[in-house]
């Protein structure tokens, strides 16, 4: 099963599930339409372990740099770039949300798994 | 089928240039994308959670073989390898990349093919019975007619910018296979008691939010007024209908408030004032396209077609399956209709790939006089097989996974694309539909007829409303959970589903339907179909089924 769709790493005894969530930047890929997420170097990676993630008040002016990223209009530009939610499993990146799992790791339907 | 002409080739032409031009613009930043898209949606490509999905017309559901190679063709080249049949009996492509559109917009317009007008608030594909031109319970074949109105409203310059988008349907048989009841307009070819055959227009049909059952607007329209009557319906939703709220912009809306007494006066108003002129549609009108859709010249049956077959469906209890449940009756003797099942137990409804595409367009080519169709419930038809070829195009499709003997059963399950697709959807759809078809197809024979129908969302594009069994995916606090309806259905007696109780979650969606199924199979009288016993035992024994089992 890809890691997206595992049960998510349990909090820590010492954090609350609030506090284990993180904000990342997403967005879709203007030539090709893919998920792409915002990394700390400032470029844009279709993998989501590559995110940025920070916590609380620092999520506003994460998405204002990504944002700002897409001020030239190239091909590679990235569609209206949001914030989600995602929690560090184990080392690995995953969306709260089952949508943005699914757009992280793709389609859960018996074609998609092969 | 029809064929363009050079004004339609031309005006395709153009179209894709156009096109090509402002995907250039948008990918070196001329453009933005608010300004884009509404015109990347007017060429049919949405932005999806993977990728661009591309949603190309195929009118009234029928395709040459060329076309279907064609659709195989960008499978292969553009997407990844395979194509999904949609409840509008068009095809959408998941993995589409905006800077090809132009080249995939390009190659399908050689063989007639375009995605106009399959998105925004314009007239879409008009759809139709998949057994035009060949049913042998057919009066007329209604494709004329379908090509007449997909002529009519193509960019017509008033209908351009609805409150919201439209759809018609078209059926010209006593059994309704075109989900007429439940599109913004439905049209009946009848036959009225002179004997002459016109249209029973019914207005204000739809799924979704608040789905409706349509109502009659005219019960007999002579057939040369059906453009100026459709022309004058359309100026009465034009003008009228909301667009303040989009939840409300839909015809069915309208209809509702006004009444069908006052929205029929307001288009018979509408119609008497209108300057009918070229709307009008002459005797040689109608047979100038008529003369696309002529019938061929049938080969008379050999003196041992029936034997044979009977031979080899003796032989082969599987053949003999498929011919019961997917064969049907044709028009010309000897002949029969065969729908190929895009529901293989526990896959995704409706797809295909490549390979099967091409298969189908052999198949069409060397036993159905080039000709496929697309049904609305997501299956594909070969219309004009010569009942002794039957037991060959069975084997060569079975050898392709395209053999299961499941048409109208309850593992032909319809299911849109859903949460693991669509941007709309609240829940997925698809790993139900898989689940259910693997568990329900050792017993498709014991339940009988029967439609399960599975949406993501409310907008219904799976057709939950009109399921005997419908599923609708909502999302509960992060949680996918399915509410069930019950009673439905698509056909000539068409029926909304009743909510049987709370939603359950995706683990129980099997349990439940399994429940819902044993007590029709407990309660029905001995042929009886789910929606007879339905009627006569109401809503409480399914209620109490599913509640006792949670």
């Amino acid at each position: 099963m890809p890691h997206g769709f595992a049960p998510a790493a349990t909090p820590a005894a010492s954090e609350s599930v609030a506090d284990a969530i993180r904000q990342a930047a997403t967005g879709n890929r203007l030539r090709d339409g893919i998920p792409v997420y915002f990394t700390a170097e400032g470029a844009w990676s279709p993998a989501i372990d590559d995110a940025a993630h920070v916590a609380g008040a620092a999520a506003d002016a994460l998405l204002r740099e990504a944002q700002s990223r897409n001020a030239a209009a190239t091909p590679d530009a990235v569609i209206a770039p949001y914030l989600i939610e995602v929690v560090d499993a184990g080392g690995r990146l995953r969306p709260v949300t089952l949508r943005e799992r699914i757009r992280a790791f793709g389609p859960t339907t018996r074609r998609a798994a092969g | 089928m029809y064929r363009y002409d050079e004004f339609d080739r031309r005006f395709l032409e153009r179209r894709v240039a156009q096109y090509r031009d402002q995907v250039r613009r948008r990918l070196d930043g001329r453009l933005s994308e608010d300004e884009f898209r509404p015109l990347r949606l007017q060429n049919g490509l949405y932005l999806q959670l993977h990728a661009y999905m591309l949603r190309i017309a195929i009118p009234y559901g029928t395709l040459s073989s060329a076309k279907l190679r064609m659709l195989a063709h960008v499978a292969r080249r553009y997407d990844r390898g395979y194509g999904h049949f949609t409840t509008r009996q068009n095809i959408q492509f998941n993995w589409i990349k905006l800077e090809q559109t132009p080249d995939i917009l390009a190659e399908l317009a050689t063989v007639e093919l375009h995605s106009i007008q399959t998105s925004g608030n314009d007239i879409r594909n008009t759809t139709a019975d998949p057994f035009a031109g060949v049913a042998a319970d057919e009066i007329e074949d209604p494709r004329p007619y379908c090509e007449l109105i997909r002529q009519w409203s193509t960019l017509h310059p008033e209908f351009s910018f609805l409150p919201r988008k439209f759809k018609i349907a078209v059926s010209a048989a006593a059994t309704d296979r075109a989900a007429v009841r439940v599109h913004d307009i439905g049209l009946y070819l009848r036959r009225n008691a002179a004997g002459e055959v016109g249209f029973e227009v019914l207005i204000g049909g739809g799924l979704g939010r608040t789905p409706m059952i349509a109502k009659t607007l005219r019960q007999f329209l002579p057939k040369q007024h059906l453009l100026s009557y459709l022309e004058a319906a359309l100026r009465v939703y034009n003008e009228f209908g909301r667009r303040d709220n989009l939840f409300k912009s839909r015809i069915k809306i309208l209809v509702q408030s006004l009444g069908i007494e006052k929205m029929r006066e307001a288009v018979e108003a509408e119609w008497a004032a209108m300057d009918k002129g070229a709307l009008e549609l002459s005797p040689e009108a109608i047979a100038d396209v008529a003369r696309h859709f002529a019938p061929p010249l049938y080969a008379p049956p050999g003196d041992d077609d029936e034997e044979s077959l009977d031979r080899a469906s003796r032989a082969n209890p599987a053949f003999a399956r498929w011919l019961e449940r997917n064969v049907a009756a044709h028009k010309a003797p000897g002949h029969a209709i065969a729908t190929i099942s895009l529901k293989p137990p526990g896959r995704s409804p409706g797809d295909a790939s490549a390979e099967q595409m091409e298969l189908v367009a052999d198949l069409a080519d060397a036993y159905s006089l080039g000709e496929i169709r697309v049904s609305y419930e997501q299956n594909l038809v070969l219309p004009n097989i010569r009942r002794a070829a039957l037991p060959e195009v069975w084997q060569r499709l079975d050898a392709a996974g395209l053999g299961t003997a499941n048409i109208g059963l309850a593992s032909d399950i319809i299911a849109c694309p859903g949460l693991d697709f669509c941007s709309l959807a609240n829940a997925r759809s698809i790993p139900i539909a898989e689940r259910l078809s693997a568990h329900l197809a050792a017993r498709d024979r014991e339940i009988g007829d029967f439609h399960i129908k599975i949406s993501g969302c409310i907008n219904a594009c799976g057709h939950h409303h009109v399921g005997h069994i419908g599923i609708l995916g909502v999302d509960k606090n992060g949680e996918e959970f399915y509410q069930i309806t019950i009673g439905g259905s698509a056909d000539e007696n068409a029926a909304l589903g009743a909510i049987v109780g709370p939603a359950v979650s995706s683990e129980q969606v099997t349990n439940a339907v399994d429940n819902l199924i044993g007590v029709y199979l407990r309660l029905r009288s001995d042929g009886e179909r789910f929606p007879d016993t339905y009627r006569r035992v109401g809503l409480a024994p399914f209620k109490e089924a599913l509640y006792a089992a949670h």
